[in-house]
C-alpha cells in the first residue's frame, strides 16, 4: 500500500480525455480532423531523478552500457559517471534514446504517447482544450522556439503554469520523444514515401499543411522526421502515457 | 583459456548472452517473433547467411505486393539464393497473426524453406522499424497503414550492408554484393530480344 502510494508521488499523471483535432500533419491526405481516444499522461517530464532509479534496477541503462544501436555514444553524457549530479535531479532528463525513454515508461507500466496523443494535449493552453488556433498562445510558444536550449541551463520542471488538463512543460523546456515519430506522414499527392516529408525543410512546407499558422508544430514534424530511435540530444527528453 | 571457458559457462548459466556480434549487429537487440507456423523466432537464428529482409502488411493493396513482387525478382536474379534467407516482417501484427502469414506465403508460392513471414507485437515491430529505419504509421480510421517501402540486405553478422530505398529502387546493389545468377544461353537471347 505504501508502496502504491510512494510510487503514486513519484509519477504523476493525469487522466485526458478523448476527442478529435486538427493535426498539423495527417495521415491522408486533406485530413481535417483526427480522433484521440482517452489516455493518461505524466503530469512532468521524467527528471534525473527519476531516470537515475530505473538504471539502477535495469543496470543495461547504466551510462556506459547501452548497445550502440539502442543508443549513441552522447547517451546520458551529463551525467557524473554512474548518476546525475545533485543540482540537476529535478530537471528533465536528456540525452536519452527512443529506446530508453519507452523501456522507462514500459517499466512505469506505460509507454511513450504518440505523436497525435502528444500533439492532441500540446495543443492545449492554460485555458482552452484546443489552443491551436489561438495566435496570443502560438505567440508564446513561437518565442520560445526561437530561443535555443543552452547545454546545463535547461530549467526543473513544474516552473511554469500548466496547460488545461494540468500538464506541465510541453512547450518551453525540453523536446519529447513519442513513441511513433519514425510516422509516414501525408502532406501532398505522394502517398507512396516518406519523401513528401522532405517539405519539411523547405521554405513553403508549412503552406501544406493544415494550419499555417502554427509554425511551431511544423518545427516539431520537423525534428521528428530528423531522428533515430538511438539518437540522443541536449535538448530532448520524454514523458509517459498510459492507457487508461 | 579455462578462465575463458568458464567465463563462458558463468554466462551460459546466467542466462546472458556473450555476444560475438559486432556491436552494430542488429542480432545484438533479443527481439521475439512467431513465424508463420507460429514457432518462436529470432533474427539471430539466421546468423551466417545474407538476410534480406522488409516489412509489409498482407491486407496492403497498393505498395506490399510490389515490395513481395521485387524479392522475387531479387530471389531469381542472384546466384545461389537457397543460401540467403528472405525475411518478411508484418507492420500489422493483431491482423497478421501466424495463421494468416502462412496463408499469404502459400499465396505467394515461395520456397518453404528460406521464405520467412514473422509475427511480433506492436512494441516489437516499432522497434525493429526503428533499427532498419522503415517509418510507418496506421491510420486507425482505415486499417491501413502508410510506410516507406524499403528492402534491406543484412550481412551474416546481421550488419545493415544495403537498403534500397522506395519502390522505384534498382536491386543492382543487392546483386553486386550476393553475386549474380549466370543466364543460361536462352535466357540470355530472351533477354536480348526484349531489350
Amino acid at each position: 500500500m505504501i508502496g502504491v502510494l510512494v510510487f503514486g508521488l513519484l509519477i504523476q499523471s493525469v487522466p485526458i480525455t478523448g476527442g478529435s483535432f486538427a493535426p498539423l500533419y495527417g495521415l491522408e491526405k486533406d485530413q481535417k480532423s483526427v480522433s484521440v481516444a482517452s489516455f493518461r499522461i505524466d503530469t512532468y517530464p521524467v527528471t534525473h531523478q527519476n531516470f537515475f532509479k530505473f538504471t539502477k534496477a535495469h543496470p543495461e541503462w547504466k551510462p556506459s552500457h547501452p548497445l550502440v544501436l539502442l543508443a549513441d555514444k552522447e547517451y546520458l553524457k551529463d551525467w557524473k559517471s554512474e548518476g546525475p549530479s545533485r543540482k540537476i535531479k529535478n530537471v528533465p532528463v536528456t540525452y536519452v534514446s527512443w529506446f530508453a525513454a519507452q523501456d522507462y515508461c514500459v517499466a512505469q507500466g506505460g509507454r511513450l504517447p504518440t505523436v497525435l496523443e502528444w500533439e492532441y494535449v500540446a495543443a492545449a493552453s492554460e485555458t482552452k482544450k484546443d489552443a491551436s488556433q489561438d495566435k496570443e498562445f502560438i505567440e508564446k510558444l513561437l518565442q520560445w522556439y526561437s530561443k535555443p536550449v543552452q547545454e546545463g541551463k535547461i530549467s526543473k520542471i513544474g516552473k511554469t503554469k500548466p496547460n488545461i488538463w494540468g500538464v506541465y512543460d510541453l512547450h518551453g523546456v525540453i523536446w519529447e520523444w513519442v513513441y511513433d515519430f519514425n510516422s509516414v506522414f501525408v502532406t501532398g499527392d505522394n502517398r507512396q514515401d516518406k519523401d513528401n516529408l522532405k517539405d519539411l525543410f523547405c521554405g513553403f512546407g508549412a503552406a501544406g499543411a493544415q494550419n499555417r499558422a502554427n509554425y511551431a508544430a511544423f518545427m516539431r514534424y520537423a525534428l521528428r522526421n530528423s531522428l533515430k530511435g538511438n539518437y540522443t540530444l541536449m535538448n530532448l527528453g520524454f514523458r509517459c502515457a498510459y492507457d487508461h | 583459456m579455462i578462465i575463458k571457458k568458464i567465463l563462458v559457462l558463468l554466462c551460459l548459466v546466467l542466462g546472458v548472452s556473450i555476444s560475438s556480434f559486432a556491436q552494430d549487429s542488429l542480432y545484438t537487440i533479443p527481439l521475439q517473433w512467431r513465424d508463420e507456423t507460429g514457432t518462436p523466432a529470432r533474427l539471430s537464428q539466421y546468423q551466417g547467411r545474407p538476410v534480406i529482409i522488409t516489412m509489409t502488411y498482407t491486407t496492403c493493396q497498393s505498395a506490399c505486393p510490389l515490395i513481395m513482387q521485387k524479392l522475387r525478382k531479387i530471389e531469381s536474379e542472384i546466384a545461389e539464393p537457397k543460401n540467403v534467407e528472405f525475411v518478411v516482417v508484418t507492420f500489422d501484427p493483431s491482423v497478421d497473426t501466424p495463421k494468416a502469414l502462412l496463408k499469404h506465403k502459400k499465396a505467394y508460392q515461395v520456397e518453404d524453406s528460406y521464405w520467412h513471414f514473422l509475427n511480433g507485437t506492436e512494441e516489437t515491430t516499432r522497434k525493429l522499424s526503428l533499427l532498419l529505419d522503415i517509418g510507418y504509421q496506421k491510420n486507425n480510421e482505415t486499417g491501413h497503414f502508410v510506410h516507406d517501402n524499403k528492402i534491406l540486405l543484412l550481412d551474416a553478422e546481421g550488419k545493415i550492408t544495403v537498403t534500397l530505398d522506395g519502390l522505384d529502387a534498382q536491386i543492382e546493389p543487392i546483386l553486386n554484393v550476393l553475386g549474380k545468377r549466370t543466364l543460361s544461353f536462352f535466357e540470355k537471347v530472351k533477354r536480348f530480344i526484349l531489350r
